[in-house]
């Protein structure tokens, strides 16, 4: 079994995903952790703007810059409904 | 009797201020750090005749100093060397929460640990060992549910305590008199 893994830049709106790795500097991987976003975390993509990423972790929302979310790997769980 | 200074630290939307209105009875008032425009409020508790100063730093998520809430949580707590840091944690995050705690341990602050929101991590089905935890850490560890004011009472008697020099981990640090 391989789930397939994209950078959370590419996940879209609304959807969950389990992170699954960090791709980019250890710098990047320090402030990551320090946000909660750690391999193994679940976490929504709750906007998508084209620039940057608002992503719910938890009880908590980040807005993330596309330059670091493209170093969060992430797989799939599931798509919310969308809104009715 | 010398005041002390007590800081509360952690994350962002944990309930630091919630927290610090139900030490303080919500007698603050808004202090600006010499060249800072993130505000830090501070207020009064009175303790078993000790005056205590409240200090409520900005949340963080880290004391790296990468933006500049971080970086006026770090230097209060590590120039100012408050008597003792408040670290409040969401007990329904916990997890998340414990990074920061780790960094105010590397810091050698005196913590006390207010697991807040404990309503919420219940209502989720979440079970706390408060115990485990201030075992791990070598730090009191209080229950809370600031909101509802539950907990209180057991944070003011952790403060006591700590400053009191009965706290988990006063006895190995040397005490630093602070004269001004």
């Amino acid at each position: 079994m391989s789930a397939p893994t994209l950078p959370l830049t590419l996940a879209g709106e609304g959807a969950t995903v389990r992170m699954v790795a960090i791709s980019g500097s250890a710098r990047a991987a320090h402030r990551l952790a320090e946000l909660g976003l750690t391999p193994g975390v679940s976490l929504t993509v709750l906007r998508d703007n084209g620039s940057s990423l608002l992503v719910a972790v938890g009880d908590t929302r980040l807005a993330v810059s596309y330059g670091l979310a493209h170093s969060v790997l992430v797989t799939p769980l599931e798509r919310s409904a969308p809104d009715a | 009797m010398r005041d002390l200074t007590i800081a509360l630290a952690g994350n962002p939307n944990v309930g630091k201020s919630t927290v610090f209105n139900a030490l303080t009875g919500l007698h603050q008032h808004v202090g600006n750090w010499p060249g800072k425009t993130v505000e830090c409020k501070q207020g009064q508790l009175l303790l078993s005749q000790q005056r205590i100063t409240v200090v409520d730093l900005p949340g963080t998520y880290s004391l790296a100093a990468r933006s500049l809430e971080e970086q006026i949580a770090r230097d209060f707590i590590v120039r100012e060397r408050p008597d003792a840091v408040i670290n409040v944690l969401d007990a329904a995050n916990l997890e998340r929460n414990l990074y920061l705690t780790a960094q105010l341990l590397e810091t050698g602050a005196r913590l006390v640990l207010a697991l807040n929101m404990t309503d919420v991590a219940a209502a989720r089905g979440l079970s706390l060992n408060p115990r485990a935890l201030a075992a791990a850490l070598d730090a009191p560890v209080v229950l809370m549910a600031a909101s509802k004011g539950q907990g209180l009472a057991e944070l003011k008697a952790a403060l006591a305590d700590l400053v009191a020099g009965r706290g988990h981990n006063a006895p190995q640090r040397a005490r630093q008199e602070v004269s001004r």
